[in-house]
């Protein structure tokens, strides 16, 4: 009986390991993740008619439902890390997508797409978990109501600006002369971290970079100050806990679970073993032992192989502020000069710099810059 | 003892087997080949697609095909039909010129001769031949000369608009999508036809990008 035991344990841990063996190192698909990142590398450099492309690629995979996928059935499964899953980023992460893409389609004077964009990454904001911090992208409504002004909509432009004062009561609404807008981003991208035992809980940490800069620009002699509107890192830590979390968490307890039961198998196996000389039945006692250590080795194999690590892939050419002001500027305006303050108002003069002012076919500018 | 030693080898090599291979992705890839346009795709989300597009450019034109002020004139009326004044307050990214441009050439061809299609979104390129030619930089051609450019009696509008909605608790969102066509008097400003297509979807992503 007890060869039969062992012979059967024996298959098990035979299945266990043919199991084991089929499973693999994967990480999930990078495609949104490396769209993103060179989607802003040709924005930057202007490669505007690529970055679109780019841009419209991402976005159709991020608002492309995955009701079931091989990738996310995969990362949802015990033996697979997180970041197995197709890559479609974090809300702050899908709501700088539509913000870079609504930025594209304001510069070609598509102000009702620049607008659907600005209110799309809004949406992906709607998804926080915390009440609180749900659709809360200032920046967002800014440029929604400033593409509804381009487009005509007296109601809409109200509406956008209105809930803007809702969030940032004391941001001065555009004058109604104003034709430019003017956004300028600072410092690095928010940084995802996986935290905890087994690495299963996603944390955020700010971006190493330039932090706590105000901005200025210079427009006939005046010094005016840009709105600091959207702190990126805030955006990204106060979302709330995510419905994956839970299931990440569940792996890790499972994880947990197997691998204390299969530990404290293996002691009483031990034990039983060490006793069993005292007892006539001593072989069959050894052979119990060796029957639960063998019970106590596949509980923690199985624990071993369960991976509760959480997704820290992020968009890593992110700013980490967003300074955004309107002005009206004539239209032979060619460029606008910028200079920077530090959190002791000490001037940054190396960051100093002249930005050109782009003109769209109606006579509306644009004027958008990154410092990092 | 036999079994005792296959037991420790599975063990050992369960213990020491680790995750080693990489994964590649080997899925046989896909020739190109045509779908069609009418029908809803596996891959759409809320937004406004293809099928929409075909829906509501062919619904337009039926209901437009029926409207005796436009058909039944004695002397065919000149219309607009872009997507000029065709205005998106939705929340879907769409290229406006898909539905203009399908529903005028769905017309013209439909109309046969009953509808005549002022080119305005072509006028740039009429101006510079009619340049050339009162230039004398090139002949007058064969067909007749005009003072101008035709005028236009009717022209397409319309709007838009969407709402949405999120169960904040499942992440299910839902979009309803109204669109409005108008065609406008251009003399006297009122609607001489109009219509509308409406539709909703809602979809609800993976739990693991909840």
């Amino acid at each position: 009986m007890f060869k039969q035991l062992t012979s059967s344990i024996s298959t098990l841990l035979t299945l266990i390991l043919l199991f084991e063996s089929a499973l693999v190192c994967a990480s999930g698909n990078d495609e949104v993740l490396k769209n993103m990142e060179s989607g802003y590398e040709q924005f930057q450099s202007g490669g505007l008619k690529l970055s679109e492309q780019i841009f419209d690629q991402v976005l159709l995979n991020i608002e492309t439902v995955f009701a079931d996928s091989d990738s996310a059935r995969k990362a949802r499964s015990l033996w697979y890390s997180e970041d197995n899953k197709a890559f479609k980023g974090e809300p702050y992460e899908r709501s700088m997508a539509y913000y870079y893409r609504g930025l594209l389609y304001l510069l070609n004077a598509e102000y009702g797409n620049a607008r659907a964009s600005f209110l799309g990454g809004l949406m992906q904001d709607a998804f926080a978990e915390e009440a609180q911090h749900r659709s809360d992208f200032a920046s967002l409504m800014l440029l929604s109501a400033w593409s509804a002004r381009l487009m005509g909509s007296d109601y809409l432009e109200k509406d956008g600006f209105d809930e803007l004062l809702k969030f940032r009561p004391d941001f001065i609404l555009p004058d109604a002369t104003h034709n430019t807008l003017v956004v300028v981003e600072t410092g690095a991208a928010p940084r995802k971290l996986a935290d905890g035992i087994g690495h299963y809980e996603l944390v955020y940490r700010k971006g190493k970079g330039l932090e706590d800069v105000a901005v200025k620009m210079t427009h006939k002699g005046a010094l005016l100050d840009l709105y600091p509107m959207e702190d990126l890192y805030w955006q990204a830590s106060t979302r709330g806990g995510r419905q994956v979390d839970r299931i990440v968490k569940g792996k890790a307890v499972f994880k947990s679970e197997q691998a204390n039961f299969g530990s404290g198998l293996s002691k009483v196996a031990n034990n039983a073993l060490m006793v069993s000389e005292l007892f006539e039945e001593s072989s069959e006692i050894a052979l119990v032992s060796g029957v639960l250590s063998l019970v106590g080795v596949a509980q923690m194999a199985v624990a071993t192989k369960v991976d509760a690590r959480v997704d820290t892939r992020y968009w890593s050419n992110l700013p980490a502020m967003l300074h955004v002001q309107t002005i009206k500027l004539e239209q032979d305006t060619k460029a606008l000069d910028f200079s920077f303050i530090d959190d002791f108002d000490d001037p940054i003069t190396e960051l100093n710099q002249t930005t050109k002012v782009v003109w769209d076919k109606n006579g509306n500018g644009l004027v958008w810059l990154r410092v990092e | 003892m036999n079994i005792q030693k296959k037991i420790v080898g599975v063990v050992s090599v369960l213990l020491i087997s680790a995750c080693s291979s990489v994964e590649i992705d080997n899925t046989e890839g896909q020739s190109s080949s045509y779908v069609d346009s009418t029908k809803a795709k596996e891959t759409s989300g809320v937004g406004i697609g293809s099928n929409d597009i075909t829906g509501m450019t062919d619904k337009m034109l039926s209901s437009m095909m029926a409207n005796p002020i436009l058909l039944n004139r004695d002397k065919a009326p000149r219309i607009i039909v872009d997507a000029e004044y065709i205005t998106n307050e939705s929340t879907s990214r769409v290229n406006k010129n898909l539905l203009g441009d399908r529903l005028r050439i769905q017309l013209n061809r439909a109309a046969n001769g009953r509808l005549v299609f002022v080119a305005r979104h072509l006028s740039d390129m009429v101006s510079k031949e009619r340049e050339l030619k009162r230039d004398g930089m090139v002949d007058a051609g064969t067909n007749r000369t005009t003072q101008a450019q035709a005028g236009a009696d009717y022209r397409l509008g319309g709007r838009i608009m969407s709402h949405d909605a999120l169960q904040t608790d499942t992440q299910k969102t839902s979009r309803y999508h109204l669109i409005t066509f108008e065609m406008i008097d251009l003399e006297l400003g009122t609607v001489v036809w109009s219509d509308l297509y409406e539709f909703e979807k809602s979809a609800q992503d993976n739990v693991m990008y909840r």
